[in-house]
């Protein structure tokens, strides 16, 4: 039969309910796959406990390794911002609702201000730092200074990291696309028109380019 | 927000054991609407217990009569995945459509579930607890409510479940896989919500019980209409979902859920009378869409719903059916 | 003085003018002027800096030891404070200072009521929840309405809820004139609160300096309007010159930036008192209450019109709120058509909600949404075309051209619907419930602005033995492009390559003064005293040159261009790099500094005002009152163009800014508790990206004459007409009027439903 699969596999799924505990008969009800037998014991991994006066965090930082304590309700984007002086990334609504604070974990866009750095550990975060300087900008950053696709600013950084995260994946990105990638971001000053065409722009220049 | 214990678990035996007990942590996923009440110190959990690490939470699963979406899928894996929008077209429409792509990453299936009510009463620090904080009032009731119910409004709280994913699973049949300690039950996805006469949450599920799945049966049309005031990233005033058994043309089993108009997703059961076994046809849709509009009494402001739910109802329906709404 | 004639307006319609130019002042630029840099496209100067996260702004400033403030703000909508209690607050962990704002009473949501800093922003956040507040709540008032009414609780004990503004007009004889003209309208249109929601919220960053001077980086839209609010605090005693005041980025102003707050007041005291560098901004919910915002109206407006197309009568009677401030006021109707009989009365209500400030144009986007509808509706009452009235009653010969290269843009003859309600272009096909029916129609509005500039700006231009460039201004650029327009115009002055070629310093106190952001007149204050600065240096040069016996013509004129100088070497006549040029002198530089002059006397072309228009498509879906802005056509005069990329930038940002508020922003407030329900960007909704229409700014250059350069003002007047046209747009789409803002769903379907609904032809 032709089985469809996304994601883990899944063997992995639900790996982790003991069949003894649940047993096949409870998980077929359920609709969910039977285990098999080298799936083992669930209950057995421990837990891992950060206290709340904090507790070590490793992470990737633009390729770089960072190691610090790190007290758990400490955001991604209070850690980058506050801790470690990396202020690229905006912090303008603090609840996920305007994109100021877009970075790129593992290869996706985030709202920084609604991930805990705890969330992070052992992943890869890229910030607009990471991408480019003034002297090597990356093709988004120098598009948009060219086709003024900022004013203000203070939206910027975030609506090139939601567009970085689409030109990672897609190579030659519909206009729909780059729309859809920017629908989390809100520009004050209003520079929308030129965010979508400095975004095509770029991603002309780099399909173009390789 | 408040310091916190952050707490671990790597497989579900270890978190549901650790969901024991008189103060049992708060279960966190994507985080994106916990963070958000904490931020706003309207909740203050002493502990979080992040499944995140529970990685047989993870995945979507296709058999031949069935869809099993692990807990922690991201609403971005389940709009992308070809085998939700191949059987669950409403179920990957509504995550799709679903706050942005930022929050997409992040969000999950159980979190989107799980979600407590967007009522700006409740979710406000400065107000005195509501009904839904342990408080003795509702202040939408009187209040500003035009984002409030119009299903159920007699009930003492009138917000509404701001879920784009649960209309569409109630739609779609659903059932969701519970553990609780060793057990795992499954239940009807219906079953998860609650109406307004349970003001003080927005779901059923015991603090000690964590929700591991849903599956979805397959052999189902079906298609998500949503209605925000922005072209993208706003709140649904109203959404609709619909489902039916696809029979030479015509509708059989059929489902009609309605979201963000009451406590819970509401099914319009005279509406999917009307409807069953016959064959759609945009005048046919009209008259269901009255029908599924019927018995709502809006609040002050907010009676403009029922004509933006109509409209969804017909648009949904006619999506559904592959004859998109227009010409 | 001098004298000079100037070719002054635009192509197909100049003027000859003579001006008496102050001393030292270069001849001003007119149509005869042959410029390399001004008025081409070129980007703004701080744009890698901004797309690549190294710009600093007030929010990204770090100081070694800095601390993190916050402020407590009330909960309620009126309150009397019995007593403040710091004491569990002052134990919390990291907290470092704290103190009482001393307050009696508390007459908003979001009032101030305390303030204190912690080692951690975490930290800080959770002490302020642990000071104890004793409240006595009492009624309060948050809607104009409803504070008008005699028994309606007092904002301020002392004052009556209703100021009658003296800013009114009134001539002719208006009630002779609406009992005369041959169809009268009345109506009433209604606006909302719009909040600045500038995306860096207010605050500073304060430093108390070992000499006891303070230093202060604001995100402001004034340097030293915020470094004059400082130094006359009684808390401290400070000379201007003991303030510095910081700005090198900011995120967004408009108009509500300009003096320092209540949070950079708290800031550079808890610093002193913390003795560590305080960092206090204000979070978006505290931005939304207490820092400003557009105050709502309520115009009853009548209107009288002849059947041979001419508005003769306009009169409007207004009310509004601006908070616990005054200034809700609307423009006066009668500064834009030819109208001889006007009167204009109006109110300012106070209520318990934050205070009004400035907002990008204050009182006209409200003012124009009620006149640009009502000359609709009063051409719909002689049943003509609203964009001929339009023309038959617009004095502004600037604006007659706009109004015609705009409605050929938007292509209004065919766009227009001639049967409103009815399908777009009239093909008689009757709205279809439920079946996704959408019409489409198109509107126009006008905008004008009299934002010219003025003295009170200085501008140091300087040039180093290397040939190096600087400018620098005290005032700021809040994302306008104010840098980008001094770099260019001082490197056209100097005939170098491009305004890359020039390094602009802006935003300290240090530097001379500027003006604020407001009235559209930074750039129009400062670029003329940028260009008389650059002029003398240049001057300079060239004597120099001279006195190095090098060969050159007696006037630098047509021998400075493309960052070259032309000079008469031994080998012959040669284009030599400027900075080769500059070594040539011997010099160890030059440097000159300028101020604004007066506007010349009975010089410039504007006696109406910069003038603008727009025109909107929209699209209605009948069925759930969506409304979907297609496209704007914005044409815009500025005088003269400096950067043409920002400054459509400008226009097209203004034109987003007005779709923003014509359907989405509203301030929604809880009537019984005077709380602000929606003080965030969930419920707070600013246009998406998704929701941009399709923008076409046309700039319309007009050489104005009046200073050196000739810019006005152009970050106000493109936001004006967007949510009048929008309006107007709706209007000829269905056939009803909707006569209040935003145009919301809700708003939408209830105008459907109340006016178009038994319309016979449809069945």
């Amino acid at each position: 039969m032709a089985e469809e699969r996304d994601g883990v596999s899944r063997r992995q799924f639900l790996k982790g309910v003991s069949a003894s505990a649940l047993g096949a008969a409870a998980l077929a009800r359920a609709g969910l796959p039977a285990l098999r037998a080298e799936d083992g014991a669930g209950g057995t991994t421990g837990i891992e406990r950060i206290p709340a006066s904090g507790g070590k965090l490793d992470l990737t930082l633009n390729g770089k390794a960072v190691s610090l304590a790190c007290e758990p309700r400490t955001t991604l984007l209070d850690l980058l911002r506050q801790r470690l002086g990396v202020t690229g990334a905006k912090d303008v609504c603090d609840r996920g609702a305007c994109g100021a604070c877009t970075v790129i974990v593992d290869g996706k866009p985030v709202v920084s201000c609604m991930l805990l750095a705890h969330d992070c550990s052992g992943k890869k975060v890229e910030t607009i730092e990471g991408i480019g300087s003034p002297e090597s900008p990356h093709a988004l950053q120098r598009e948009f200074a060219r086709c003024d696709a900022l004013q203000c600013g203070f939206c910027t950084p975030g609506m090139v990291m939601s567009l970085k995260a689409l030109l990672d994946r897609e190579r030659t990105p519909s206009v729909e696309a780059i729309k859809g990638a920017v629908s989390g971001n809100i520009c004050r000053c209003g520079t929308y028109p030129r965010v979508f065409e400095a975004a095509q722009s770029a991603a002309r220049s780099i399909g173009g380019g390789k | 927000m408040n310091a916190f214990d952050l707490l671990r678990p790597r497989d579900i035996e270890t978190a549901t054991k650790a969901l024991k007990g008189e103060s049992p942590p708060v279960v966190k996923a994507g985080g994106m609407d916990l963070l958000d009440r904490m931020k706003e110190g309207i909740d203050r959990p002493a502990a979080l217990l992040d499944i995140q690490k529970i990685d047989s939470l993870r995945g979507i699963d296709a058999t031949q009569s069935s869809l099993t979406i692990g807990a922690l899928a991201t609403l971005a894996e389940i709009a992308a995945s070809e085998a939700v929008r191949k059987q669950a077209r409403a179920l990957a429409e509504a995550a799709g459509e679903a706050a942005t792509p930022q929050v997409r990453s992040v969000a999950t299936l159980g979190g989107n579930l799980l979600q407590r009510s967007r009522c700006w009463y409740y979710r406000s620090s400065d107000f005195e607890p509501c009904l839904k904080r342990g408080g003795k009032e509702c202040f939408a009731k009187e209040g500003r409510n035009k984002i409030h119910a119009i299903f159920g409004t007699e009930a003492p709280c009138v917000a509404v479940h701001p879920s784009s994913l649960a209309p569409a699973l109630v739609a779609l049949d659903a059932t969701v896989g519970v553990v609780r300690e060793k057990t795992l039950v499954t239940k009807p996805i219906a079953d998860v919500f609650v109406d307004g006469t349970t003001c003080d949450r927005d779901h059923a599920l015991a603090p000690d019980e964590l929700l591991a799945s849903v599956s979805i049966p397959l052999g189902r049309r079906s298609a998500y209409r949503e209605f925000q005031e922005r072209a993208t990233y706003d709140w649904a005033l109203a959404s609709c979902a619909v489902s039916f058994v696809w029979r030479d043309g015509v509708c059989a089993e059929p489902r009609i859920v309605l979201g963000a108009v009451a406590h819970r997703p509401v099914r319009r059961e005279a509406a999917e009378a009307h409807l069953a076994g016959k064959k759609l046809t945009p005048e046919l849709a009209r008259e269901v869409a009255a029908k599924a509009l019927e018995g709502a009494k809006p609040l002050a402001e907010n009676g403009y719903k029922i004509q933006i739910a109509r409209a969804l109802v017909m648009r949904a329906l006619l999506a559904a059916a592959g004859m998109e709404a227009g010409k | 003085m001098s004298e000079e004639k100037l070719v002054l307006g635009f192509e197909g319609h100049t003027v000859e003018k003579t001006v008496k130019l102050p001393e030292g002042e270069p001849r001003p630029w007119d149509l005869t002027s042959k410029l390399e840099v001004v008025g081409k496209h070129h980007p703004r100067v701080d744009g890698l800096l901004k797309a690549t996260g190294k710009a600093r702004y007030t929010h990204d400033v770090r100081l070694p030891g800095m601390l993190w403030g916050v402020l407590l703000r009330s909960p309620h909508g009126a309150a009397r404070v019995k007593s403040v209690d710091l004491t569990k607050a002052l134990a919390s962990p990291g907290v470092k200072a704290a103190f009482s704002l001393e307050k009696s009473e508390v007459r908003f949501h979001g009032d101030e009521v305390a303030a204190l800093c912690a080692e951690t922003l975490d930290q800080a956040r959770e002490a302020v929840r642990a000071i104890k507040v004793d409240y006595e709540v009492v009624p309060c008032v948050v809607d104009a309405t409803d504070a008008r009414k005699e028994d309606a609780p007092r904002v301020f004990a002392k004052r009556e809820n209703i100021l009658t503004s003296p800013m009114s007009q009134k001539r002719g004889d208006p009630a002779a004139a609406l009992s005369s003209a041959d169809k009268v309208v009345k109506a009433t249109y209604r606006t909302q609160v719009q909040t600045h929601s500038a995306l860096e919220t207010h605050g500073v960053v304060a430093r108390w300096e070992d000499d006891g001077s303070l230093t202060c980086y604001a995100s402001t839209q004034g340097t030293f309007s915020v470094r004059d609010g400082l130094t006359a605090q009684k808390l401290w005693k400070l000379k201007a010159s003991e303030c510095r005041v910081i700005a090198e980025h900011v995120g967004g102003g408009f108009g509500a930036k300009f003096g320092p707050g209540v949070e950079g007041v708290a800031a550079a005291r808890l610093a002193k008192e913390a003795k560590a560098p305080v960092w206090l901004m204000v979070d978006r919910k505290g931005e939304h209450l207490s820092c400003g915002n557009r105050p709502d109206s309520v115009q009853e407006m009548q209107g009288g019109i002849t059947t041979d197309w001419k508005l003769t009568v306009l009169t409007v009677s207004s009310y509004g709120t601006g908070g616990v401030a005054a200034g809700a006021g609307v423009y006066n109707p009668g500064d834009y058509y030819k109208v001889p009989n006007v009167e204009k009365r109006e109110e300012s209500v106070f209520t318990n909600a934050g205070g009004a400030r400035a907002f990008r144009a204050p009182g006209h986007p409200q003012g124009c949404f009620a006149l640009e509808q009502m000359v609709d509706e009063l051409a719909d009452a002689i049943g003509m075309d609203p964009l001929e009235v339009r023309l038959k009653n617009d004095p502004s010969v600037v604006r007659q051209e706009e109004w015609k290269i705009g409605a050929e843009r938007i292509g209004w003859k065919e766009k227009r619907n001639k049967t409103p309600g009815r399908g777009a272009g009239g093909d008689g096909a009757p709205p279809r419930p439920y079946a996704g029916t959408v019409l489409r129609g198109v509107g126009c509005a006008a905008a004008r602005w009299g934002g010219h500039g003025g003295p009170g700006a200085t501008v140091l231009v300087k040039v180093d033995e290397d040939g190096s460039v600087e400018v620098r201004s005290g005032a700021q650029d809040i994302g306008t492009g104010t840098r980008t327009v001094l770099a260019a115009i001082v490197a056209e002055e100097l005939g170098l390559e491009g305004p890359e070629a020039v390094k602009v310093f802006l935003g300290d106190t240090r530097d001379p003064v500027g003006p604020g952001s407001g009235g559209s007149r930074t750039a129009s204050s400062i670029a003329p005293a940028a260009r008389s600065a650059a002029a003398q240096v240049k001057d300079a040069f060239w004597a120099a040159l001279k006195k190095a016996l090098m060969k050159v013509a007696d006037s630098p004129e047509g021998q400075m261009k493309g960052g070259k100088v032309l000079l008469d070497l031994n080998s012959g006549p040669k284009w030599i790099p400027f900075a080769e040029a500059v070594k040539k002198t011997g010099k160890k530089g030059f440097q000159a500094s300028a101020d604004r002059q007066d506007n010349y006397k009975g010089a410039g072309f504007h006696e109406q005002g910069v003038a603008g228009c727009q025109f909107a498509e929209v699209e209605v879906d009948l069925e759930t009152g969506k409304i979907r802005v297609l496209r704007v056509v914005a044409v815009q005069d500025m005088g003269t163009i400096v950067d043409a990329l920002t400054a459509e930038s400008q226009v097209i940002g203004a034109v987003i800014q007005g779709v923003s508020y014509a359907l989405f922003e509203e301030r929604i407030m809880d009537r019984r508790s005077g709380r602000m329900l929606n003080a965030d960007f969930l419920h707070y909704k600013i246009a998406a990206p998704a929701d941009c229409p399709e923008i076409v700014p046309i700039l319309f250059p007009v050489a104005a004459g009046m200073n050196n350069v000739g810019l006005l003002g152009l970050g106000e007047p493109p936001t004006i007409p967007t949510a009048a046209a929008i309006a107007n747009a709706f209007a000829n789409a269905t056939g009803v009027r909707l006569r209040e803002i935003p145009m919301t769903p809700a708003r939408v379907l209830a105008a459907l439903e109340g006016s178009a609904k038994p319309k016979k032809e449809w069945r």
